[in-house]
């Protein structure tokens, strides 16, 4: 049984890694098709992100048709969660993403993230 | 006064007592056994998004085909070329990864997609994928960050 537990203890050193786990962030996906796949009202939120430059947080985030223009993505989570406050605004206004071609992944799943933050319950991309 | 002594004296045996190594090692077998999680051939490593404050979740979808990007020279972020391939399968050309999708989107209609890109690429390189899954009508689009640290 030794022999078992040293075998057993030997897999799991060399098998474990400490990485952070894996989590999902769901979305809808727009169809290229006629009719929009989702219906969205006159007012959705629209975040644009923009590569400024070369380094990884050479990144603009702006909001259009509002003031606020937050420099990071717990501004931009406090921006959307102010902006559901406002008349027309609620959780189910949808919050479409248009990233450059350029904008690291990274930032975009940054922005989806933000606005899982803020409670959004529809977020979907957009073509810029 | 005589002393008589025991000249006799027990055949004494030396061994390390083994019982604490035990113990350890069962501790040790036991908290490895709780703490891995083993990843499926589908998640091929690459340096995920990390987001701050991860709203990402772990959660099983029954029907689901992963779509992993990543970079050809991971040292050469701005400069490698992007590989795409379906779940555990080598590198494809996107065609290739496109007409796949379709094949499954005929066999299951309630399919989701689930990206898996490097952190490092670039938007257009993932909303070629993106493109791909939404001609396949595709509905539900997922995509893999890290899950905060606290989870």
């Amino acid at each position: 049984m030794i022999d078992v537990t040293f075998l057993l203890l030997i897999f799991f050193l060399v098998t474990t890694s400490f990485e952070r786990a894996e989590g999902i962030l769901a979305g809808k996906m727009p169809q290229e098709s006629q009719a929009p796949g989702v219906p969205l009202p006159l007012s959705p939120i629209v975040v644009r992100l923009e590569q400024l430059g070369v380094g990884h947080d050479e990144f603009v985030i702006g909001l259009d048709r509002f003031d606020s223009v937050p420099s990071g993505f717990a501004e931009l989570t406090e921006a959307v969660r102010q902006i559901h406050q406002l008349d027309g605004f609620d959780r189910k206004t949808p919050l479409v993403i248009i990233a450059e071609d350029d904008v690291r992944w990274d930032h975009v799943v940054g922005c989806w993230n933000a606005a899982l933050r803020a409670g959004c319950e529809r977020v979907a991309f957009g073509e810029p | 006064m005589r002393y008589v002594y025991n000249h006799h004296r027990e055949s004494e045996s030396f061994g390390i007592n083994l019982t604490p190594m035990v113990d350890v090692i069962f501790l040790l077998t036991i908290f490895f056994m709780l703490v891995s999680r083993f990843s499926s051939a589908e998640q091929i490593p690459m340096d995920l998004p990390k987001p701050e404050d991860s709203q990402a979740e772990v959660a099983k979808i029954p029907e689901r085909v992963v779509v992993n990007c990543r970079l050809a020279d991971p040292s050469d972020p701005r400069g490698s070329a992007v590989l795409y391939s379906v779940g555990p399968n080598r590198p494809e050309r996107l065609e290739v990864v496109a007409d796949r999708l379709g094949l499954m989107k005929q066999q299951s209609p309630g399919l989701q997609a689930v990206i898996r890109a490097d952190r490092r690429l670039q938007y257009t390189d993932v909303r070629r994928v993106m493109r791909v899954i939404a001609q396949n009508k595709i509905e539900m689009l997922n995509v893999v960050a890290h899950v905060s640290e606290e989870e």
